[in-house]
């Protein structure tokens, strides 16, 4: 026992003697107050590490370590509450098993495919991954060097590796695994309203009467939302519930309203619904008629799949190469229509119809479809990876909008859709920044040449110094990898080989293919820094000055409040550190040079965050802005390069978006709130966009406008249901769907290092109804195999608990790296978002 | 290690010289006493028989009157070396 | 001789009070008339697939030689087919339980409302999710939460459902458990006799 704990005892000891005996002694209070043991705990705010939810904590730390965290009562999305996985914070950082020093597979003092992992200094390590580099844009040029970012990465993080990439390397070969969460909102946004990102906020809970979950678990997956939506329905006795999912789930089960449908045919409940309204009367005409426009999109766009796949061979608009070597059609084109034909087109999707296809009875197709229709009831429609991992997901996206477009239930106080994201910068980093293949900063695109000349100039660039070629997705990545197209790829702040799907067939032969040079920055040894050539050690959560965007467009910030360990580095300083070994003329063509001959004989470094701009706040503003909260703060990636590098970064990231309604705020006033929502004008945020009266963007007496769209009109699509690609058949006779426990966060590679995480939810098993187990001779606890075409795992089956399928469908969460359900898994997408669907492929359960 | 705290009454005509003499016994602090001569009174130990022979030792004073136990602290030592020269207030 | 005699009378009188964390096998009956069946026989132990069950050893404050296990160790997987039952020669299982479910090897109880996460307002509910018969034996009770406008969610034991197999407190992601199996006779009330809250408020005839 420390002499200060002894001495904090005795004063307790004292203080309970004087109260019972009711006496004052003086000064007592206030040495108890500077013994306690918390009065050497600094306090900061800070946001939770986990999902989109965004929950503000705060961030103890003692000795150069995170002690303590909790809620952070300030904070308007959580308001002081967290969920479990929140509570266990402070622990995410000190797994026994951080990695500390750079790691190269070696044989004989070099490096060697198959040799085994070496610890070596950053020289060696960035000195091997500059020669394969630079090997691999000699051999075959831009388009075979890649990276996987990253939805967990800091905002600077993105706009440092964006512009790496994009600019540097000239490759948009850079996707983040939000590729996998969220690409279909983007896509249904930008189609719909030609803008991304949610209209409503958090607020929108605590006005609703209806609240209606599509696709998403949120009581396990957002668990302080879900509080919140469970709150206004504690206090308002009138809101209703309803959960529309493939499978009972714990959100489901505290629905008013439970709708259990066939996998697939939400597309066809969201076109009866829309059927619904106009046969029931309820279009609000006057907002159709002022703010909506009608289009038609292609169908027969197919499947995402390889090209080689009957069913892409088949399809007409999927976009790929044809027999002529033309791309066949364009999965993503539409045509104008009207709401005669829109009308026509939903008529078919009639009750009993629907009824049929999705399994549901009637009357409760009917009474989703009232609550939605009531004029009365404000309804906020929710949804995640139901809707958004989909080979239809930009449709069901789209079809949603649909359904509030018509009744005019939207950009208003309760009333409205709103997709939620699973990552805690998926809309900060992934989406706002755009370390996407096709995207640039605010909603700007590389196929769009004044897009890029944008770019180039607020990046200082030379005109052409983006190509316009959109890069490989993250599935794509996965097929350029094991087809050696792509030969140096770099993934970061993520677990792709773990999380991504079709693992065995598709992902494990490209890394491991001698053709190729994989990375992996982490702070863990994941299952993919395991399939890696070389590992960097990362920094993570407060071991570096950070901010993310949560999923109602608040960004948030936090301070660097402790030394990462041993010899790791942020991802923000490997990308930047990497970037000086870099010459211009060894990456950049002559006729680009010519256009900035200042930028001959510099490094990259010097050219993307040396510029003039990136550095021009200096080291001395680190302190200067966070005196407020800690006195002599620095942070380490300003110290090694000597100037304020995340304020650099993020002001000039900022001037992509100011004056174009994707305003942010001053990085000074972030490091002051709890966060604030974009845009953000004159120090205000906005709570509900393209409203008169909320969005500074939309002028008085335009009451509505959807000024993402040059016309100022959101679109209603006509879509049709289509079936999956892969159902159940005589063989694989059940539909496999995966997904999250809320105890575990994504693949677990932070939650499943915290002992009491791990002792909650150690192992994913097969959750199955007892029905299909006692079919195939199974009961609860059997060892079984999950067996689809693609690969297999071992697990045990759960009859019982959290999730309960109806017979023909089984869930398999993936977070367990020792049963990969994406072995199992199918790499099918959404033609048009490219996101994969992790809900829908055929396997069979047998006994082990 | 093990900390205490009592209140213990001392017959007011007694209390000067009982406090000197609480003050003698090892681990003894006295922390405040009112006019009416209650005492507030810590005791630090090694381990809860030395704690109770100390108890025995503070009754067995001139004056004392009653003892009560207030607060009861015991916690396994990393470091067993008493606290030297510590005045906690 | 006298020595030991002495000795095992005071462990014999240790083990009549079976420790509070201390958790009989499914379908045991009443901890004296267990004891007089049960063979020692250690057949249910062999048969437990999970390795869950113990036999006591000399020295424990358990009767030496019987079945047990230690729900915050490792719970009961409860398996449908009930191995353990089915392996009791003597009956000291009770060969009658055929359904898992109506085991009631002890009952859970959310003992600490002080330190459990739920009733701090956070999202948690571990217990509940890790029950095998969740929303039966443990439900969510939602709250309004006075700090802000989130709902609590309290997890609430069911006694007429909960098997007492521990999965909750297994899972319980505190330090110490907030959530314990115990044995039913220290965790369950009972009611006077002349009490009938199960009776009908109004009696019609003498209401009229």
């Amino acid at each position: 026992m420390s002499t200060s704990r002894r001495r904090f005892i005795k004063l307790s000891a004292v203080a309970a003697a004087a109260a019972a005996a009711d006496i004052t002694i003086p000064g007592l209070d206030e040495a108890l107050a500077q013994n306690a043991p918390d009065a050497s705990i600094r306090w900061d705010k800070g946001a939770c590490r986990f999902c989109g939810t965004g929950c503000g904590v705060l961030v103890g730390v003692r000795d150069g370590r995170v002690v303590a965290t909790q809620g952070d009562p300030d904070a308007a999305v959580n308001r002081g509450l967290l969920c479990v996985k929140g509570y266990f914070l402070a622990k995410i950082m000190y797994g026994a098993d951080r990695l500390t020093r750079p790691l190269l597979r070696m044989k004989d003092g070099k490096f060697d495919k198959n040799g085994e992992f070496t610890p070596v200094s950053w020289t060696q390590a960035f000195d091997i991954m500059e020669e394969k580099c630079k090997a691999a844009l000699k051999a075959k040029g831009p388009s075979s060097v890649g990276m996987f970012a990253s939805g967990q990465w800091t905002i600077w993080e993105g706009i440092a590796g964006a512009k790496f990439m994009k600019a540097g390397l000239r490759s948009n070969n850079i996707d983040p695994n939000a590729r996998h969460c969220m690409a279909s909102a983007v896509a249904g946004f930008m189609r719909t309203f030609g803008a991304d990102e949610p209209m409503g906020c958090y607020d929108d809970t605590e006005h609703a009467d209806a609240f209606v979950v599509w696709g998403s678990n949120m009581a396990e997956m957002h668990p302080i939302l879900w509080s919140g939506v469970t709150g206004r329905r504690l206090s308002t006795k009138h809101v209703k519930i309803a959960v529309l999912s493939t499978f009972t789930h714990r959100t489901s089960e505290a629905a008013d309203l439970e709708i259990i449908f066939k996998p697939q045919t939400d597309l066809a409940i969201l076109n009866y619904v829309c059927n619904y309204i106009i046969q029931s009367g309820a279009v609000n005409e006057a907002f159709v008629k002022q703010h909506v426009t009608f289009m038609k999109g292609v169908t027969d766009i197919g499947y995402g799949l390889r090209p080689t796949h009957r069913l892409e061979q088949v399809a007409g608009n999927n976009g790929y190469p044809g027999a002529d070597g033309k791309p066949k059609g364009d999965p993503n084109a539409a045509t104008p229509t009207t709401f005669e034909e829109f009308k026509q087109h939903v008529s078919e999707y009639t009750a009993d119809k629907v009824a049929e296809l999705s399994g549901v009875p009637k009357d409760k197709l009917e009474a989703l479809a009232r609550i939605y229709a009531d004029p009365k009831t404000k309804v906020v429609s929710f949804w995640t990876m139901g809707f958004n991992q989909h080979t239809r997901g930009t449709w069901a996206n789209n079809l949603i909008y649909d359904v509030h477009l018509l009744l005019g239930k939207i950009s208003e106080p309760g009333n409205g859709p709103f997709s939620i994201t699973g990552q805690p910068s998926a809309c900060g980093t992934a989406r706002e920044v755009g370390t996407f293949a096709h995207r640039l900063p605010a909603d700007l695109v590389v196929a769009n040449p004044q897009h890029r000349a944008t770019a180039e100039e607020i990046w200082k660039l030379p005109a052409g110094a983006i190509p316009g070629q959109i890069g490989f997705h993250a599935v794509a990545m996965d097929r350029a990898l094991k087809d050696r197209n792509l030969n140096f790829y770099w993934v970061c702040c993520t677990n792709n080989m773990q999380a991504g799907p079709n693992l065995s067939q598709e992902r494990f032969p490209g890394w491991r293919d001698p053709a190729n040079f994989v990375v992996v920055t982490d702070a863990y040894p994941t299952v993919s820094a395991q399939a890696a050539d070389l590992v960097l050690p990362a920094a993570m959560w407060m071991e570096k000055e950070g901010a993310y965007g949560n999923a109602e467009r608040r960004s948030q910030f936090w301070r660097q409040q402790v030394k990462a360990p041993g010899e790791a580095r942020s991802d923000l300083w490997q990308i930047m550190e990497f970037s000086k070994r870099f010459k211009t003329e060894e990456v950049w063509p002559e006729d680009l040079l010519a256009k900035a001959p200042q930028y001959r004989g510099k490094t990259l470094f010097d050219v993307l965050y040396a510029n003039g701009q990136v550095n021009r706040f200096p080291l001395a503003d680190v302190g200067k802005v966070n005196a407020h909260a800690i006195k002599g703060y620095s942070n380490d990636e300003s110290t090694a390069f000597g100037f304020y590098v995340q304020k650099g970064l993020f002001e000039e990231y900022a001037g992509f978006g100011r004056g174009h309604a994707h305003d942010l705020g001053s990085f000074d006033q972030y490091h002051r709130v709890r966060g604030l929502r974009w845009p953000v004008v004159d120090g205000k945020e906005t709570l509900w966009r393209y409203r008169e009266g909320y969005d500074p963007y939309v002028k008085q007496g335009e009451g509505v406008k959807f000024y993402g769209r040059p016309d100022g009109r959101a679109v209603i699509f006509t879509l049709p249901y289509q079936p999956p690609p892969e159902p159940p058949d005589n063989e694989y006779d059940l539909w496999l769907a995966t997904g999250r426990v809320l105890e575990h966060w994504h693949s677990g590679s932070m939650t499943r290092r915290v002992p009491e995480l791990y002792r909650a939810v150690p192992d994913a098993l097969v959750f199955m109804n007892p029905k299909d187990a006692e079919a195939r001779g199974l009961k609860q606890g059997d060892v079984v195999r999950v067996i689809s075409r693609r690969g297999e795992v071992q697990t045990r089956v759960e009859t019982r608990g959290r999730n309960r399928p109806p017979v023909g469908l089984v869930f398999v969460p993936w977070f367990d790296e020792s049963r990969l359900i994406n072995k199992v898994t199918l790499d099918a997408t959404c033609p048009i978002s490219k996101q994969n669907d992790f809900k829908k492929c055929a396997v069979k359960v047998v006994k082990a | 290690m093990t900390i205490c705290s009592l209140l213990i009454h001392v017959l007011p005509a007694c209390a000067e010289q009982a406090r000197a003499q609480l003050e003698q016994l090892p681990g003894v602090e006295v922390h405040a006493a009112t006019a009416e001569g209650l005492l507030i009174v810590t005791v630090e130990a090694g381990d809860d028989p030395e704690m109770n022979r100390t108890f025995e030792q503070l009754r067995a004073i001139p004056g004392v009157h009653a003892t009560t136990l207030v607060y009861h602290h015991s916690e396994r030592l990393e470091d067993e070396s008493p606290a030297q020269g510590e005045s906690t207030l | 001789m006298t020595l030991v005699g002495a000795g095992l009378a005071l462990h014999a009188s240790q083990v009549r009070a079976l420790p509070s964390q201390v958790i009989r096998a499914p379908g045991a009956r009443a901890e004296p008339e267990f004891l007089a069946a049960c063979l020692r026989c250690g057949m249910c132990v062999c048969d437990c697939p999970y390795h869950i069950l113990e036999l006591a050893t000399l020295g424990q404050d358990i009767a030496t030689g019987t079945p047990y296990f230690v729900a915050r160790s490792r719970p009961c997987e409860m398996c449908v087919d009930i191995p353990c039952v089915k392996a009791c020669p003597s009956g000291a299982l009770d060969p009658e339980l055929t359904d898992i479910n109506q085991a009631r090897m002890g009952l859970a109880i959310l003992s600490d409302h002080e330190t459990c996460l739920n009733f701090l307002g956070l999202r948690c509910e571990v217990c509940y999710r890790a029950c095998p018969l969740s929303d039966k034996a443990i439900t969510l009770e939602p709250q309004q939460n006075p700090r802000s406008l989130h709902a609590m969610f309290i997890p609430t034991v069911h006694s007429d459902q909960c098997t007492g197999c521990g999965k909750c407190e297994h899972a319980c992601v505190l330090e110490t458990a907030a959530i314990r199996v115990l044995p039913r006779r220290l965790t369950k009330g009972e009611l006077g006799g002349h009490y009938r809250p199960d009776l009908p408020e109004r009696i019609p005839e003498i209401a009229q």
